[in-house]
C-alpha cells in the first residue's frame, strides 16, 4: 500500500513542481518550445541587434548575419549589429506574431521581411497560448468534449501550454539560450547543417571579389491582384507596420536558376507595388536571378556556399538604404 | 472513445472511482457493465443495440447449449454471431467481388451495396463470443448464469474494440473476485496505462505520419525512402497495437482485473513460427484452439490447415484481398517452414541471418497489409526495388523515431509483459513515469485513431 501511495503522490507532486517552475520562467519555457520563441528570447536577451531578419526556412538558410554584418562595417563602413529570425514552417500568423514582439524592441532599427509566397499563407500559430489557442475540429462525433478539455488544460496549466518544451531537444535550445551573447547559432538551425560541414562546403569556398549585381527594385504598373489570398495576407503585415518608425525591407530570396523564370512573375510584382502605394517600403526581388545548383540544397534553399555569396550580394544591395536611410 | 484523449482518461478514472466506492460485487460488476456501454456508445450509439442484442442472444443461448449439449444449438449461436460479422464486414466486399468477377466475362451486374457503419470491435468480440461458446458445448466452463457478468465480459471496455481478446475460463472468475482492492495492482496499471499511451502517443502517432506520406504516392519514392517507410511502418503497426494492448492491460489492473498480454517483443523471432507466438498472441491462440485444431491440425493435411488457417486469420484482419494475400503469404511461409526445418542446412544457418530473413520478410508482407489495394502493393513493391537516386533525402525524423522505439523496447519491454515494475524502487517507479508523460506531453498534439479499430 505503501509504495502504491508513494508512487501516485510522488508523480503529483513531481507535476506540482514543474508546473510551479514553469509558471515562475513561462517565458523562458516557451522559449524552449518554440523556434521563433526561442530566437525572440535570444533577441530579448541580447538587446543590441539592430537589423533583424525575418522569413521562412528561405531565409534561415540563405543569410548569415554575421557575415552581413562584416560585409557591412568592412566594405561599406556601417556598424550594425544583424541577427538572422527566420525560421522554417513560418505563415503569416506566425509572421504576425514575431513582428508584434519585435517592433517593441527599440534596438531593432531595420527590419528585413521575406515576402516570398512560401511564408505567406494561413496556417496555425502552433503555440498554446491562454488567449490564443486554436485546436483542431476532432473528428469522433463527441469531439466538441475532447475540445473543451483540452482548452480547459491549456487554460489551467502552464506545463501544457509550454509542453514542447520537454521533447529532447529542448535541452539543445537551453545550451543555445544560455550561450546566445557569446556565440552564433544561426548555422544549428540550417538542415542538415552536419552533413554539409562534413562535406567541406565552408572550407572549400572562400568568398571572392564580389560581383555586383542591380537587384529589381519593383516599379511596375499592372492591373490589381487585391484578390489573392497572398495579398491580403501581405495587407495585415503592411498594416501592423504603418505606423512604426522602424526601417522595413521587403526582399524575396533567390532560387535555382531553372526555376528563375517561373517565380520571377508579373503578378507578384504588382502585389509589390499596389502594396508600396499603402507603405512605402523598399521591394527586392532576388528570384529574378537564378542561382547556379552548387548553390542550393533544393529548388528554393540556399547550401553554406550560396548562403554566403547571396549574403554578400544583399550587404551590398541594403548598403546604401543602410546608410542614408530610405 | 479513443484510448489516447483527455476524454478517456477523464472518463476511466470517474469509472473507477466509483467502482472502488461501489460495496458489493453486483454493484462493481454493474459500474463495469455501465461504464462499458456507455464508452461504447460514445463513439456511434446506435451500435450499442447490435452489443445489447448480441448479448441478449449470446447469454440465453449460452445457457441453453450447457442444458442440451446440442451441437445444433451450437451451430446456430455460432452462425448468428459469424453472420453478423459477416453482414457488417464482409457483404460489401463480397458484392464487389461478384461484380468484378462477372466483369471478367464481360457481364456487368448492379449489385446494391449497403452504407453502414462498421461496429467498432466486432471482429474482437464475436471472437471472443464463439469462443465462449464452444467452451461451454466442449464442458470446458460453465454458462454464466449472471447476466451483468457475462455482458461485461463481452463488453468490458478495455478489451472490447481491439483486444486482447479474453478466453471466458480466464476472465469471468475474475470478475467474481474483484471484491479486494489491491494497490499494486493499480499501481502496475497505472504503469501500463502510462506507458501505453507513451507507445501510442510518442512512437506510433509519430511514424504514422511519415508512412501515410509514403505510401500515398510510393511511384515519388526512392528504394532507400521506401524500405525507410517500410521499416517505419514495422514499427508503427507493433507501436500503435501494442501500446493500445498496454493501455487495455493497465485498465484491467486498475480493477483488479489481469489480461493476458498480446505481445511479446516479435521482431527479435528468428523463425516465423516464433513470430506468430509474439504476435497478436490472444489472436493466435484462438486461431490455433478454434479454426486451425478444428480443420484436423497437424494429424491431417497439416499444410492446408495452416495455409487456411491464415489466409483466413488474414481476411479477420479487413474486408480486403489485399489482407487475404497478407495471411495467405505467413501461411505459405509457414509451411515453407515447416517443411524445411529437417532440411541439413536449417541448423547452420546463423540466427542472426534467420533474424534478418524474418524480419525482412514480415516486413515484406506488412506492404499488403497497408497498401489500400493491389495496385498500391505493387507500386510499392517496384518503390522498393527501384532506383535508390533521389533529390529526396530519408527522413531523419523517421530513423531518429525508429532508433528511440528499439532503445525503448530494449529497456522497458520486460517491464511490459512482466510485474517487474513492482520490484523497481519508487524513485525509479516515479522517475520512469514522469519522463514518460512528459514525453507524451510534448507530442500530444496528432489526434489520430488506433490501426486495430477499423477491424
Amino acid at each position: 500500500m505503501k509504495k502504491a501511495v508513494i508512487y501516485v503522490l510522488g508523480i503529483l507532486i513531481t507535476f506540482a513542481s514543474i508546473e510551479a517552475l514553469v509558471r515562475s520562467n513561462e517565458s523562458y519555457f516557451y522559449a524552449l518550445s518554440d523556434k521563433i520563441l526561442l530566437k525572440i528570447e535570444f533577441l530579448k536577451k541580447r538587446q543590441t541587434d539592430q537589423i533583424v531578419f525575418l522569413g521562412t526556412s528561405r531565409t534561415q538558410d540563405g543569410l548569415d548575419p554575421s557575415l552581413f554584418q562584416k560585409e557591412l562595417k568592412s566594405r561599406y563602413d556601417i556598424d550594425l549589429r544583424t541577427f538572422n529570425a527566420a525560421t522554417a514552417g513560418q505563415n503569416t500568423n506566425r509572421i504576425l506574431y514575431s513582428l508584434k514582439r519585435l517592433l517593441e524592441m527599440e534596438n531593432i532599427e531595420t527590419l528585413i521581411i521575406e515576402s516570398s509566397s512560401v511564408g505567406l499563407h494561413e496556417g496555425a500559430l502552433g503555440i498554446d497560448f491562454k488567449e490564443d489557442t486554436s485546436l483542431e475540429e476532432d473528428e469522433v462525433s463527441n469531439g466538441h468534449v475532447e475540445d473543451s478539455l483540452q482548452q480547459f488544460m491549456v487554460d489551467t496549466f502552464a506545463t501544457v501550454r509550454v509542453r514542447k518544451a520537454f521533447k529532447l531537444k529542448a535541452v539543445f535550445r537551453l545550451v543555445m539560450i544560455w550561450s546566445s551573447n557569446k556565440y552564433n547559432h544561426d548555422l544549428w538551425f540550417m538542415p542538415g547543417i552536419l552533413r554539409q560541414i562534413s562535406f567541406g562546403a565552408i572550407k572549400k569556398y572562400e568568398p571572392k571579389d564580389f560581383t555586383p549585381y542591380t537587384p529589381k527594385i519593383l516599379f511596375s504598373k499592372g492591373d490589381s491582384i487585391e484578390n489573392t489570398s497572398q495579398y491580403s495576407d501581405f495587407l495585415k503585415i503592411i498594416d501592423l507596420l504603418k505606423n512604426t518608425d522602424k526601417k522595413i525591407i521587403f526582399y524575396n530570396p533567390p532560387v535555382a536558376l531553372e526555376n528563375a523564370e517561373k517565380d520571377c512573375n508579373a503578378s507578384r510584382h504588382q502585389m509589390y507595388q499596389s502594396i508600396k502605394l499603402k507603405k512605402p517600403t523598399l521591394f527586392i526581388d532576388y528570384t529574378c536571378k537564378g542561382f547556379p545548383k552548387d548553390s542550393l540544397r533544393d529548388s528554393s534553399h540556399l547550401n553554406l556556399k550560396g548562403r554566403l555569396y547571396f549574403t554578400q550580394m544583399l550587404a551590398h544591395d541594403l548598403a546604401p538604404f543602410l546608410k542614408e536611410g530610405m | 472513445m479513443l484510448f489516447n484523449t483527455l476524454t478517456f482518461v477523464l472518463f476511466h478514472f470517474v469509472c473507477v472511482f466509483f467502482f472502488w466506492s461501489a460495496k458489493t460485487l453486483k454493484m462493481r460488476n454493474t459500474v463495469l457493465l455501465f461504464a462499458s456501454l456507455f464508452f461504447y456508445g460514445w463513439y456511434y450509439w446506435p451500435a450499442l443495440f447490435i452489443l445489447v442484442a448480441l448479448m441478449v442472444f449470446n447469454y440465453f443461448i449460452g445457457q441453453k447449449i450447457e442444458l442440451t449439449a446440442s451441437k445444433k444449438i451450437l451451430t446456430i449461436g455460432v452462425v448468428v454471431n459469424l453472420f453478423s460479422l459477416f453482414f457488417f464486414k464482409y457483404s460489401t466486399f463480397l458484392a464487389e467481388t461478384i461484380v468484378d468477377l462477372f466483369a471478367v466475362l464481360n457481364i456487368t451486374l448492379s449489385v446494391p451495396t449497403l452504407n453502414y457503419w462498421l461496429p467498432l470491435g466486432i471482429s474482437f468480440y464475436t471472437f471472443q463470443i464463439v469462443a465462449y461458446l464452444v467452451d461451454v458445448y466442449r464442458k470446458e466452463i460453465e454458462a454464466e448464469k449472471s447476466f451483468v457478468q457475462f455482458a461485461v465480459f463481452m463488453a468490458f471496455y478495455g478489451q472490447l474494440i481491439a483486444g486482447p481478446i479474453v478466453r471466458a475460463k480466464d476472465f469471468l472468475p475474475q470478475l467474481k473476485r474483484v471484491n479486494v482492492f489491491k494497490p499494486s495492482s493499480f499501481q502496475l496499471g497505472l504503469y501500463y496505462l502510462i506507458a501505453g499511451l507513451f507507445i501510442k502517443v510518442v512512437v506510433a502517432d509519430t511514424l504514422s505520419q511519415f508512412v501515410d506520406f509514403g505510401f500515398q504516392d510510393p511511384t515519388k519514392l526512392n528504394a532507400l525512402n521506401a524500405w525507410g517507410t517500410l521499416y517505419g511502418f514495422s514499427f508503427q503497426i507493433l507501436a500503435d497495437f501494442w501500446g493500445y494492448s498496454t493501455i487495455a492491460i493497465g485498465v484491467g489492473y486498475m480493477y483488479g482485473i489481469e489480461l493476458p498480454i498480446n505481445f511479446n517483443s516479435p521482431y527479435i523471432a528468428s523463425t516465423l513460427r516464433d513470430f506468430w507466438r509474439r504476435w497478436h498472441i490472444t489472436l493466435s491462440i484462438w486461431l490455433r484452439d478454434y479454426l486451425y485444431i478444428p480443420l484436423g491440425g497437424n494429424k491431417a493435411s497439416t499444410h492446408r490447415n495452416l495455409f487456411l488457417t491464415m489466409a483466413l486469420g488474414g481476411l479477420w484482419h479487413g474486408a480486403s484481398w489485399n489482407f487475404v494475400l497478407w495471411g495467405s503469404g505467413h501461411g505459405m511461409w509457414l509451411i515453407l517452414e515447416r517443411m524445411g526445418k529437417n532440411l541439413w542446412f536449417a541448423n547452420k544457418v546463423p540466427k542472426i541471418l534467420k533474424w534478418l530473413l524474418v524480419f525482412n520478410g514480415v516486413s515484406l508482407l506488412w506492404v499488403f497489409f497497408r497498401a489500400t489495394d493491389l495496385p498500391n502493393s505493387i507500386e510499392y513493391f517496384r518503390a522498393l526495388t527501384g532506383s535508390f537516386e533521389s533529390t529526396i533525402k530519408l527522413q531523419s525524423e523517421l530513423i531518429n523515431q525508429i532508433i528511440l522505439f528499439v532503445v525503448f523496447c530494449f529497456f522497458f519491454s520486460k517491464s511490459l509483459s512482466t510485474k517487474v515494475f513492482l520490484d523497481w524502487s519508487s524513485k525509479k517507479q516515479i522517475t520512469v513515469s514522469v519522463a514518460m508523460l512528459l514525453t507524451i506531453l510534448s507530442f500530444a498534439s496528432a489526434k489520430l485513431d488506433f490501426i486495430y479499430f477499423v477491424f
